[in-house]
Parts: structure tokens; sequence; C-alpha cells
């Protein structure tokens, strides 16, 4: 049965990890209190414009007007909570990241208009959750059909092609896939579009409007798939042919058992839990979006999103984003952990 | 890496290894070949870093022109770059009038290339005090002439774009209307085309050898003016639409340059990150894992927060905010991937050489922790650890490059990155220029190529058992 103390143990040591990764995030984002700096002068700009362009302001003595300058000055930069230095600062942002509380987005602004960095992250997260969730799971399974076919005459022609793809493709970017992919596919051969999520003007015909959408989706998808499944397939190979080298196995086959049940009772099983793991990891990391990758496609998701957001030095959308990332992979590390535990009663003494 | 064997490797059998496997043997055949490319940068005298972003020094360099190599698949012979120095010019000084000096300059030209130059451009000096008469004809081998310039013009150096300056324009125009040519053609078409093609409508490129017997084209520079110290040097660019081995970028660079002075950035970058990185998680997981207890702990703990840390974010955020070269992008990197999947998988590692007897032995004749870890564990790590490196060269390279594609790269140093990024913003995909991209992506995957090949041939080493027939 399932630990509880070890589940305890395991469960605090994810939070402190959560907590400290967070406000690494948070310094880091916020450029070590440089972001802060922005602002306040930001502040200070706007405020000197808005006074000197009122006429009553302008009429004021000299010395009156700098002290009313001085003052809504300080007002401004108090009410953004500016004026406390940026250590207690930093905490405070910590806080509000773990608990969700994401804030006011300083210039991004979603497609309603909401300044809300909740609302500007979910508008964005289904593009990036339709692209690479599909990706993935085309990857993964394509990969692991191969790693099989890989694993079955280990040191072969296809085994050793594959292996020395995957190494290949495995320190590519996928956006460099995707530049080749675009001048072939979408330059030369023109059979896809450049890039964008649907075509200008969209059609108003929502399954059309699915369709364009889909249209679009296959060359980023194609890139994706493409950089992702000979690496998938390797580990699937090393995984299966670790487990083929093991007693029982040998034993299965002493026992005249036919090939097929050897691998799908002794081999694949007690394989999938690794593999398991690698794909949800690989799952919970694609919802973080490809930056490159889906600016060099102007796909319209959390990784273009996260580009924009550094650019403009909106840290609460960088910090958002990141936080968001650590909880789902945190909590999916925990949940397969609860899942193994279970399984495995090894695993439980920790 | 999923299996790690303990087996004693020394550093030494895995250099053998690797010059011993076909695939090891590749590897280091084309990592030398791009080491002696970078060296040609490293010896070369020129500063072609310096040069690189700076507009005016290019000025003889066609723009996004094809590797001259294209026209062994496409046929036929476009035009290539033709250069006539000012000493080539023959210069013909007269004294017209006492005060008044009159001076000529002849370039002679063999064209015989199927299509115009994509640019003739003519660059001036003009030494002197007064105004200066200038006078510039275009004489082609059958012998008709066009003016293309006739203008007083101020004592100082200047490049005429014959192609785009407006009253080279209206001067080919009056000549053309002189023929009775109703359409306007292109001036390169009008200036390479036989009078008689003009004539009959249907312009056709005449070559000097075209004409028996074979006659070249002829620039001719006349200036008068009554300055003292009046000098006149020319210098005739025609510029091909294909050049070197390599093309050239939009900004008439030659990739080729590009490519050479950035083999060594990349290589130095690559290396100098996956050395560190790796060492350095190296070493903090061989602690980990022969300390053992507290040390451990912190260890583990600390490379869990790293691996949550959203590395390529906060990079970005780092480089956009500092907005540094790319030196300050490697401490940058180093910082923020100081304990990491290395760290992890060199622990459990070392989890297992610690309970090996030969640690036992030495523990018994008392040597000491720190003795026990660099002499007795560390040695037997650096197989696994070296592998690692050379599979990480690549994905520094590749790095680099990703940061150049969102504009943050270093702002000086031409780069393979910058190449590549400034080739997808320049457009090259969408209008299909191809060499552009390619060439530079070519190289990197080239380095990428050579370490997966050296990485195969040592993974064979040291995962003995993912190998069995």
């Amino acid at each position: 049965m399932l630990s509880k103390s070890y589940l305890a143990k395991r469960a605090s040591l994810l939070a402190v990890t959560l907590i400290v990764a967070t406000y690494l995030t948070v310094i880091i984002a916020n450029g070590g209190g440089l972001v802060d700096q922005i602002l306040t002068s930001q502040i200070r700009f706007d405020v000197t414009s808005t006074l000197s362009r009122d006429p009553a302001f302008n009429r004021l003595p000299e010395e009156e007007r700098e002290r009313l300058l001085e003052q809504r000055i300080e007002l401004a930069i108090r009410a953004k909570g500016l004026d406390q230095p940026f250590i207690v600062r930093s905490f405070i942002y910590l806080v509000d990241a773990l608990t969700l509380r994401l804030g006011q987005a300083l210039v991004i602004k979603s497609n309603t208009g909401s300044r809300a960095v909740v609302d500007i992250i979910m508008e964005r997260l289904p593009a990036t959750v339709a692209l690479f969730t599909t990706a993935t799971v085309i990857y993964s399974v394509l990969g692991i059909l191969i790693g099989l076919v890989m694993a079955r005459k280990p040191g072969g022609l296809f085994d050793r092609f594959m292996t020395m793809l995957a190494v290949i493709t495995g320190v590519i970017p996928p956006w460099f896939f995707a530049i080749i992919f675009l001048l072939l596919f979408a330059f030369y051969i023109k059979l896809f579009p450049f890039g964008g999520f649907v075509s200008v003007p969209s059609p108003t015909d929502p399954f059309l409007y699915a369709l364009d959408v889909l249209y679009h989706m296959v060359l980023p998808l194609l890139t994706w798939v493409f950089a992702s499944f000979p690496f998938w397939a390797y580990i699937t190979r090393n995984i299966v042919i670790q487990t083929i080298g093991e007693d029982f196995v040998t034993m299965a086959k002493a026992k005249g058992l036919s090939e097929a049940t050897v691998l799908r009772r002794y081999v694949l099983r007690p394989s999938l839990p690794p593999i398991i793991t690698n794909v949800a990891l690989a799952l919970i990391a694609s919802w973080q979006g490809a930056i490159i990758t889906e600016v060099v496609f102007g796909w319209p998701g959390i990784g273009n999103l996260l580009n924009l957001a550094i650019l403009s030095t909106d840290a609460p959308v960088v910090i958002g984003v990141a936080v968001m990332y650590a909880y789902l992979l945190v909590a999916t590390v925990l949940i397969l952990d609860i899942i193994y535990s279970l399984v495995d009663p090894r695993l439980k003494i920790g | 890496m999923i299996s790690m064997s303990s087996a004693p490797i020394s550093i030494k059998s895995v250099f053998h290894e690797i010059m011993h496997s076909k695939s090891g043997f590749a590897g280091v055949a084309i990592l030398i070949f791009i080491i002696l490319t970078s060296l040609i940068a490293v010896v070369s005298p020129e500063n072609i870093v310096e040069k690189w972003n700076d507009p005016q020094a290019w000025l003889d360099k066609p723009r996004l022109a094809a590797p001259e190599w294209t026209t062994l698949f496409t046929g036929g012979n476009p035009a290539k770059t033709i250069i006539v120095n000012s000493q080539d010019f023959k210069k013909d000084v007269q004294q017209i009038q006492p005060n008044v000096t009159k001076i000529e300059l002849r370039a002679r030209v063999v064209y015989d290339y199927d299509t115009p130059p994509s640019e003739l451009n003519i660059m001036l000096k003009i030494a002197g005090e007064a105004r200066v008469l200038l006078t510039i004809k275009w004489v082609r081998p059958d012998g008709s002439t066009v003016e293309l310039l006739r203008e007083v013009t101020e004592p100082k150096s200047k490049t005429i774009f014959t192609y785009i300056d407006r009253e080279v324009a209206a001067n080919v125009q009056a000549y053309l209307q002189k023929l009775g040519v109703a359409d306007s053609l292109p001036i390169g078409v009008t200036l390479f085309s036989s009078e008689k093609s003009l004539i009959e409508g249907a312009p056709k490129l005449i070559k000097s050898h075209d004409v028996k017997p074979s006659r070249p084209y002829e620039l001719i520079v006349e200036a008068t003016s009554e300055s003292k110290g009046f000098d006149v040097d020319a210098q005739l660019n025609l510029l091909g639409v294909v050049y070197g081995l390599c093309g050239t970028d939009n900004l008439r660079r030659d990739i080729f340059l590009g490519i050479v002075w950035g083999a060594p950035i990349a290589l130095a970058f690559g290396l100098v990150a996956a050395f560190v990185v790796t060492l350095i998680q190296a070493i903090f997981g061989a602690i980990s894992g022969y300390y053992g207890s507290k040390v451990d702990e912190i260890i583990q703990r600390i490379t869990d927060v790293y691996l949550v840390l959203p590395f390529l974010s906060l990079l970005i955020t780092i480089q956009f905010i500092y907005k540094t070269t790319i030196w300050t992008l490697l401490i940058a990197v180093i910082a923020l991937s100081l304990f990491g999947g290395v760290t992890k998988s060199v622990r459990s590692m070392a989890l297992q050489i610690r309970e090996e007897p030969y640690i036992e032995a030495a523990k018994s004749y008392g040597a000491s922790r720190r003795r026990i870890l660099i002499f007795y564990i560390l040695p037997r790590l650096l197989p696994y650890t070296f592998a690692n490196i050379t599979v990480s060269v690549p994905a520094y390279v590749f790095l680099e490059a990703s940061l150049s594609i969102l504009g943050l790269g270093d702002p000086a140093l031409p780069t393979w990155g910058k190449l590549i990024s400034e080739a997808f913003s320049g457009g090259a995909a969408y209008y299909g220029y191809w060499w552009w991209i390619i060439i530079p992506s070519m190289f990197i995957v080239l380095v990428s190529t050579a370490f997966a090949l050296i990485w195969y041939s040592l993974d064979k080493v040291l995962n003995p058992r993912l190998r069995e027939e």
C-alpha cells in the first residue's frame, strides 16, 4: 500500500522546489529590479506630460508646480506599490505568483482588451495545446513503434540509421527544420501556407474555419514530429533493449513462448512505465509552447506570447507562464510518483 | 543517458575507439575540415568582423547573388562580377587650353556572359578645387555608343549606380527615343543589347565574341576642369548575378566570408559551453553520489530547482535586458546550467562506483575522501563526461543561433546563427534565396553531424549492452 510518509516527503520537497524556482524566475524576469526602474521612469514621464498639458497647472508659480509634480509622481508610484524596495516587492510577487494571482500585464492586452495575465494566457493556450499536444501524441506513438522495430535487431542497418538520425535531430532545434520546410513546402512546392493560424479573411463557417486552421497547422506539425520522433524512437529502443536483457525475458523465451507473446507480455509491459513518464513529461513541456518555432510560423500560442512578453519587458506575463508551467510539471511528477509507488513496491522505501 | 556501464575505460582507449571506428573517424574528419576553415579566419590578416557591419565595404559585390557553381545545374553562362580597378583604366591627360585640363579614362571589358550584369556602378574620385564637366559614355562591341551622363559636378568622390540613377535613366530614355524605340526598357538590357536588335524591337544581348574580330565593351569617362590639382580616378563594377562559393546576402556581403569568420566563433562558443557546463555538472554529480547524505540531499534539491527553471525564457530575458555580447551570453548559459541532467546521471554512476572493492581498498589504506574523489572516481567518469561533451557542443552552437533568430544575437560578430536569422528575417524562405539559408545551415548541421558521429562511436564503447546482436 501507499506509504503516506514517503508521499508527504516527496510533496514537501516538490513544494520547496516550486517555491525556489518561482522566486528565481521572479528575480530574473524583473531583471533584478531593472523592470521596476523602467516602470518608475515611465510613471514620471506619464505624470509630467499629463500635467504639462493642463492649462491650470501651467498658470501656477514655478515652486508650486514643482511641488505638485513631485507629489503626483509620488502618489502614482505608491499606487503601483513601487515605493517599496525590490527585495520586499520580489516576495510580494512570489506570493502572488504561487497563489496564482497573476495580476495585470504591463503592456500586452488580450484580444478582448483585458489586461489580466490569466485572460491573456488562456487566450493563447488553445493554439499551443492544439498544435503541440497533437504533435506529441503523433511523435510519441510513431517513436515507440519505430523504437520497437529498432530493438528487434540492435546494430542492424535500420537501427544504426535511426540512431544516427536520432542524435542529429536531437541536437538540431525544431525551428531549423521549420525554416527548411518553409522554403521547401511553402516556397518551392507551394503546398502549405507560410504561417499564421487562419487565412485572412478567415472563413465564417465553423467547419471551414476548423479545416483552415488544420491546413495552417500541417507544416508546424510536420516540423515538430520530424524533429522529435527519431530521438523518441531511440529512447524507446534503449529501454526495450535493457528489458530484453533481463533474466525473466530469457526465462520466458526458454519456456518456448512465441516471440509476439514475449514481446507483449514480458518486454513491453515492464518497459511501459519509463516510456509513459517520458511521454507525460514531454506533454507537459509542450504546453509551454515552443518560442522560436511559433515565432517562425507566426503561430499565436504561448511561445509567441512569451517572446512578445520578453521583448516588451512584460514581467508579469513571463512569470505567469513560468509559474503555470512549474505547477503543471510539479503536479505531473507527483502524480507519476503516486502511480509508481502503487505499481512498483521497491520505490516506496525511497 | 539511459544506461551507463561502469566498466573501467580509460580516456586513452576512448580516443583509440573514436579513431578506429568508421563513424568516429568520419566525425573527426569533418571536424578537422571545420577547424581548418576557421583557421583561415584566425590566420588571415583581413578583419572581416569589423568590415561585416559596414555597408560601404561591400559595394563591389552583387546583391543577393546565387553561388557561381549553380550554373553547373542551371546551365548557361550568367554574368559574373567584373571589377575594373582604377589602375586598369587607360588614363589620357590633355592640356587643351592654358589652364584647362581634360582627362580621359577608358576601361575595356571583354563580356561574354548570357545575361547583363545585375548592376553597373561607376565609382569616381575627383580631386581639385573647381567644378568639373563630366561625360560618361558606354560603347558596345558593335561600335554603337550610349551617353550615360553629361553634367557639371563638384570635385568629390561619388558612385553612380547607373541602373537606378535618374540622370542616366533620362539620358538612356532619350537615346532610345532617338532610335525610335517606343517602350522603355531596363537600363541593363539597353546597355548590353546590340543597337540593331533594339531598333528591331527584339533586344538581344551582344557579346564581345559576337563580332569579328572580337571587341570589348568600353567605358569612357571624360572630365574637363580648370581647377588646380585636378585629377580623376574611376572604378567600374560590373556586378554579376552569381557570386563566389556561397553567394551574397541582401547587403551584398559574401556569405562565404561570413561562414569562415563565423566558424571559430561557433566552435569556441559550442566547445567552451559544452566543456564547462558538462564538467561542472559532472563534478557536482560525483560529489553528490560519493559524499552522500546531507551534501547529496542539497545538491539534488538544487538540481531539481534548476530542472524546473524555464531555461530558454530566462536566457532570452537576460539577453534582452542586458543586451550583451556572445561571451557574456556564454556566462549566462553556464550560470543557468550549473546543475542538470548530467548531475543526475553522474550521481547514479558514482553511487555504483562507490561500492566497488578498489574504493574500499583505497579507504582501507587511508586515502582521504577528496583524494578518492579526484583520483579514483572522477577518472572513471571521464569517458561518459567526454561523450556528453561531444553531444552537447552542437546543442550550444544551435543555442546561439536560436537567440539570433529572436534578434538577440551578438550585435557585432558574424555568427552562423546570425547569418541564418538574417536570411529568415530578410525573407529568404519567402523569396527562395535558398543559398542564403541553406549554406550556413549546412555548416551548423555539419558540425552537429561531426559531433554526433563521434558520440556514436563512443556510445558503442560506453553502452556495449545496447549494441549486442
